[in-house]
């Protein structure tokens, strides 16, 4: 690889991955660090592939910890054209609203934000 | 228009992956076309910490913090803010708890005082895919260094940065660069020391969970410097997570091409294997981890010859920490210069320090060299819980000290920390309140220190062994008057005779905790009494009959039958039978048992 080709495969997966700040469609995040992890943060992640399946789209993923370890399970919604969410203390069940009421209708759910 | 006018732009990696130097060269121009290009001063910055909502600018002196700034946005920018005074809401950033624009990042509380460098990706990428890494510059340095630099120019850029070393000892990395550089050989390695063991410390385990990328591009960068083609990372085999997220790092970099032979097509072959240790805390010191990785039991040897000049097969080795080389490819992405602008004149950069113990936010943070603890505690750390008061911070490890809550104020930089009878060490950072005892604390590192001595040198092994005795008899109301004279005397042969840094450093906890807590050893050996209440075969459980309202629950709740007195009559606790569990203090409801 040449450092040109890297900085296209660079450009292509920013967007591709919806990682810049223009995104055109979300980006969700879950904190699977050692501590995400053990506060059950898989699930989360799980049930997040399962409730936006169809969406392909949307990028639904796992990230390193952020340093809020004691916030676990922490995740993350990138929405196109407006700044990411923090939600904290994540369950399978809130994070089934999460999806019905942010990511797929635009309403963020304030009572589990940061 | 003020007259100290002044904008921030930031140019840290993240920002600068999303244009923040066309977003300069605009606002250059626009204040060139009104005129006011002598007024306003331009300053392009490291890492605002803030690279999720980059291209960040602050605009001074209101401090105003303008966060996803677009190239179209710089007109309204200087029109109606340089020009008119006035902020430019849309662009502030937006909590997301109270969804109130913020004008300033100080507002932001445990973000506001980091500065994220070595943790740079971590939380952001997916550390599963290496698109992702390359999205945030990944390998670019590298390409960079391959393509641009000479193996000197490399050295000379880390040299000129100030960097030191982030596991412990605080060399300077540059300068261990160079020596194993010059050091002739026909082989040479690349050591990553990823064997954490300090209790409370898990910074590098974060790193290489969430961007172990970053950890195998600068070790590359490093072989290129130093003249290696063959690395290795000796990681603890407890950290599952970072073994099964390195293999298939090093896996998806050799199929990208960015391991393996001919690297950007510079000639330049490195290859990186992963070592799994099995947990002996000596394997952190460099010889005993060199040892390790060549099939010996993990006992450290003397130095000289330093792993630089004889190391891993008697070959020239360069053994960095993980934190060390997570800094290294934003070094060259964005130079030594910029680098060296965090931090004070003797400790450059960030550190990453994990926050445990009596802390409200418990994670991982990185601030600037040259914070207050105050700020670390208070400020991102969320303070001590449940009102309490802060007594202690324990930095540095088992190998480190306490830094007591009266210098609190102390600027957190290697030789400050020194001074103060701590270390930075790896970052551990604990917090003690007042229901700590500092004994029990110097006890429970000194139990730590004794169990992991490899028993190769005597003063260690017997010496660790001996100070603990003299810390169990002081906790268990067995202490003599002298025996503080002999834990500083015994204290101070251990470090001047051990053979490694861990004997030299095992009486640390002890010595630390005497400068600054003397009097509570005193307490313990004189008068018998935990002023903590944690040393149980000290502490008193008492009734205070003006407060009992003889209702008989302490009774009830005795697991031993240790309290007399039926309902309407004074309770007394048998001290003979007592084994002070302390169930009763939390059982009666009028708070009339003290321990």
């Amino acid at each position: 690889m040449t450092l040109q080709e890297l900085e296209q495969l660079k450009q292509r997966i920013l967007s591709e991955r919806c990682m810049a700040p223009d995104r055109k469609s979300p980006r969700v995040t879950v904190g699977l660090g050692t501590c995400g992890v053990k506060s059950g943060a898989g699930r989360v992640l799980e049930v997040l592939r399962r409730e936006l399946r169809g969406n392909e789209n949307i990028v639904v993923t796992q990230v390193g910890c952020i340093g809020l370890c004691s916030y676990e399970p922490v995740m993350e919604v990138a929405m196109p054209g407006s700044l990411p969410t923090i939600y904290c203390f994540m369950t399978p069940e809130k994070a089934e609203t999460v999806v019905k009421e942010h990511i797929l209708n635009g309403r963020p759910v304030k009572q589990w934000m940061l | 228009m003020a007259d100290s006018t002044h904008i921030l732009i930031c140019r840290g990696t993240a920002c600068l992956s999303s244009e923040s130097q066309e977003i300069q060269n605009e606002l250059q121009n626009q204040l060139k076309n009104r005129g006011i290009e002598e007024q306003v001063r331009v300053v392009h910055t490291g890492c605002f910490g803030f690279c999720a909502r980059g291209p960040v600018m602050v605009v001074w002196p209101r401090g105003t913090l303008y966060c996803e700034v677009r190239v179209e946005d710089i007109g309204e920018i200087v029109e109606r803010h340089i020009l008119g005074g006035k902020v430019v809401e849309r662009l502030l950033y937006r909590d997301p708890k109270t969804e109130i624009n913020t004008e300033k990042i100080d507002d932001i509380s445990f973000f506001h005082r980091q500065v994220r460098i070595a943790l740079r990706n971590c939380g952001l990428i997916n550390p599963d895919d290496i698109n992702e890494y390359i999205a945030r510059d990944g390998y670019k340095a590298l390409g960079q260094v391959l393509t641009g630099h000479s193996p000197e120019e490399v050295v000379n850029i880390i040299k000129k940065s100030g960097l030191r070393g982030r596991g412990g000892g605080g060399f300077p990395t540059g300068l261990k660069w160079e020596l194993t550089r010059k050091s002739p050989a026909d082989l040479k390695y690349v050591i990553c020391n990823a064997d954490e063991g300090d209790p409370g410390a898990f910074m590098d385990r974060s790193i290489l969970e969430g961007d172990p990328h970053s950890v195998l591009e600068a070790m590359a960068i490093a072989g290129y410097a130093i003249g290696a083609q063959q690395g290795f990372v000796y990681v603890r085999a407890e950290y599952a997570l970072v073994v099964e997220r390195l293999e298939a790092a090093v896996n998806q970099a050799k199929e990208k091409g960015f391991l393996g032979k001919n690297l950007f097509e510079s000639g330049f072959n490195f290859d990186i294997d992963l070592r799994l240790g099995a947990g002996a805390f000596v394997c952190g010191e460099e010889t005993a981890l060199i040892t390790s990785i060549e099939g010996n039991r993990g006992e450290p040897r003397l130095r000289p010859p330093f792993p630089a000049q004889k190391g891993l097969w008697g070959k020239p080795t360069l053994i960095n920490n993980v934190e060390t080389l997570a800094n290294i490819p934003a070094i060259i992405l964005n130079g030594a210069e910029w680098f060296t602008g965090f931090g004070t004149e003797k400790s450059r950069g960030t550190k990453v320090f994990a926050l445990a113990g009596k802390i409200g936010n418990t994670g991982l943070i990185e601030v600037p060299m040259g914070i207050s603890l105050r700020e670390i505690i208070f400020d991102i750390g969320g303070g001590i819980p449940e009102g309490r008061q802060f007594k202690a911070a324990q930095t540095g490890g088992p190998s480190g000290g306490c830094i007591p809550a009266k210098l609190i104020d102390i600027s957190i930089e290697y030789d400050t920390l020194l001074e103060a009878g701590s270390m930075m060490g790896s970052g551990g950072l604990i917090v003690m309140d007042d229901r700590d005892c500092m004994v029990d604390i110097a006890k429970f590192y000194l139990e730590f220190m004794c169990d992991e001595s490899c028993g190769k040198c005597t003063p260690c092994r017997v010496g660790t062994k001996r100070l603990l005795e003299i810390l169990e008899r002081i906790t268990e109301g067995r202490g003599r008057e002298e025996d503080i004279g002999l834990l500083r005397e015994l204290g101070h042969g251990i470090k001047a005779t051990s053979l490694c840094g861990l004997g030299q450093s095992a009486p640390n906890p002890v010595l630390s905790t005497l400068r600054y807590f003397e009097d509570e050893y005193i307490a313990h050996v004189r008068d018998k009494v935990c002023p903590a209440g944690v040393c149980r075969k000290l502490s008193k459980v008492r009734i205070i009959p003006e407060e009992c309202k003889k209702c008989g629950a302490c009774a009830k709740v005795c697991p031993v039958g240790a309290i007399k007195g039926a309902p309407k009559e004074l309770h007394e606790i048998d001290p003979e039978k007592c084994t002070k569990c302390g169930a009763c203090v939390e059982k009666c409801p009028f708070k009339a048992i003290t321990k």
